[in-house]
């Protein structure tokens, strides 16, 4: 097999997450236009408090959590926000591959304290500030649940509108139920082709006897069926220039 | 020719205990028509000394003085960095040496088992600007030929030692060799010489030219590191 063949085969180069964030590369797709309605939704859902803290999970892995939690800090800096967007998945860390970064100095590092709060959040080209996970650890469920995270939090708080933590799938560990204590709403994300009734209502019935807050489901990987309901094509190409 | 792979730089690692060691070792390039000799001594190996990149750079500076000298050879610093759990860390804080100030590294994996995630190392060094030559492919043991395969979607270079075309480490790395060259995965052949083995760059490049073909060879053992590492 020559080499020509051999680029063929694999047509991804290993850095093919880049273009993930829709929201900033196709501005005008249907899909990002999607991911706008997402603060309007969630202002509505707590209308004399509304979330800043909103947690990003799901059943399973694979259902395209980390690729909605970008777009929705995306989305929020288009709004003019100050956003910041934690990566609180320990264990398989996708945060940094969206953004185009190194997976260094990150929560797990400043957790056991061998770097201080301005180099742990880092700026990205999206307009949005990323906190990535950091190097891997044992027990990464003790971590989140130490003081020094919940203290994080708050000086996030104060210093951001909006944080977005995109947190490991609930079915798998119970990192999730942890940070969910701290957060001020959740959105579940469900890949409509993949994850199964059962594992859905499994997970959900677990946030629920947590008291975490669900604000809403978020669709992913809808099927075509859905994708055309209402005529969103034709809507696009009335309503935009290009 | 140029040898892309070698331990001569003396006292910094496990391949060369002397200056004349190291002055014998460079008689026998010569000797071979190499003129071209870049030092790759091991970096963040268990068992080696820990040197900063400015004390390499000195080392390399006075032993370049001292052989120029005597010889008329052109010598290049780079680095062979065994993989570390810290590596990007590393790179990202610039304290490893690239193979004569190009983008190019020499990376040694783990000989015994491989390492957890190689897309995320991948990834990074790309990140960082940095493009990855994986020293001796065929030398380890875990790594499937449909990983070797499979790796080469990634922009990353492989190099494989001269002592193993040519049948010295035995007849199965023999055969894995030849097959990589047959498959077009291999753009770097280098000698890995150290004071206690022989170094066979000229026989291997004779090998090459013998089984496969001369243009082959050239690509191999003298168009491509020149082409890369800015030899004149």
């Amino acid at each position: 097999m020559k080499m020509n063949k051999l680029t063929k085969l694999f047509k991804n180069n290993g850095l093919e997450d880049n273009n993930s964030i829709i929201v900033a590369t196709k501005p005008d797709s249907i899909y990002a236009e999607s991911f706008r309605k997402i603060p309007i939704n969630l202002k509505y859902s707590k209308i004399d408090d509304e979330p800043r803290v909103i947690q990003i999970t799901s059943s399973l892995a694979g259902e395209h959590k980390t690729t909605s939690a970008a777009n929705i800090a995306a989305v929020y800096s288009e709004l003019g926000h100050k956003v910041v967007l934690v990566d609180c998945d320990l264990r398989k860390p996708r945060v940094h591959r969206i953004t185009g970064l190194v997976n260094t100095d990150g929560l797990t590092n400043y957790l056991v304290g061998n770097i201080d709060y301005k180099t742990l959040v880092k700026p990205t080209k999206y307009n949005f500030a990323v906190i990535n996970a950091g190097d891997s650890v044992p027990f990464p469920h003790v971590i989140l649940r130490s003081e020094k995270f919940k203290d994080l939090i708050a000086k996030l708080r104060q210093d951001y509108d909006y944080i977005i933590l995109d947190c490991p799938p609930l079915l798998l560990v119970t990192d999730s139920l942890i940070i969910g204590e701290i957060c001020d709403t959740s959105i579940f994300v469900i890949n409509q082709r993949m994850t199964k009734k059962s594992a859905t209502k499994e997970a959900i019935r677990l946030m629920r006897e947590s008291n975490i807050p669900i604000a809403g489901i978020l669709l992913s990987n809808t099927s075509k069926k859905i994708r055309k309901y209402g005529k969103y094509h034709t809507y696009k190409y009335t309503y935009s220039n290009k | 020719m140029v040898d892309i792979h070698t331990h001569i730089l003396p006292f910094v690692d496990d391949g060369s205990d002397s200056f004349n060691d190291s002055c014998r070792m460079i008689e026998e390039e010569l000797a071979m028509g190499v003129e071209n000799i870049i030092l790759t001594p091991h970096v963040l190996r268990v068992g080696m000394p820990r040197l900063t990149k400015q004390e390499y750079l000195d080392f390399f500076i006075s032993f370049k003085t001292e052989i120029q000298k005597n010889y008329k050879v052109n010598l290049y610093l780079g680095q062979e960095i065994a993989y570390h759990p810290q590596i990007i860390k590393y790179l990202q804080d610039d304290q490893l040496l690239t193979i004569n100030n190009t983008p190019y590294l020499l990376l040694e994996l783990p000989f015994f088992e491989p390492i957890k995630d190689y897309d995320e190392l991948f990834y990074s060094c790309a990140v960082l600007n940095y493009k990855i030559i994986i020293a001796h492919i065929e030398r380890y043991h875990y790594l499937t030929y449909s990983d070797v395969l499979s790796f080469k979607k990634y922009p990353i270079l492989y190099q494989i030692n001269s002592n193993s075309l040519t049948g010295e480490s035995g007849r199965k790395l023999k055969k894995l060799s030849f097959r990589m060259i047959k498959d077009g995965l291999v753009d770097l052949v280098g000698s890995d010489v150290h004071a206690c083995r022989t170094n066979d760059l000229a026989l291997a490049y004779q090998t090459v030219a013998l089984n496969f073909s001369d243009d082959e060879a050239k690509r191999l053992f003298i168009h491509n590191p020149r082409k890369l590492f800015d030899i004149k």
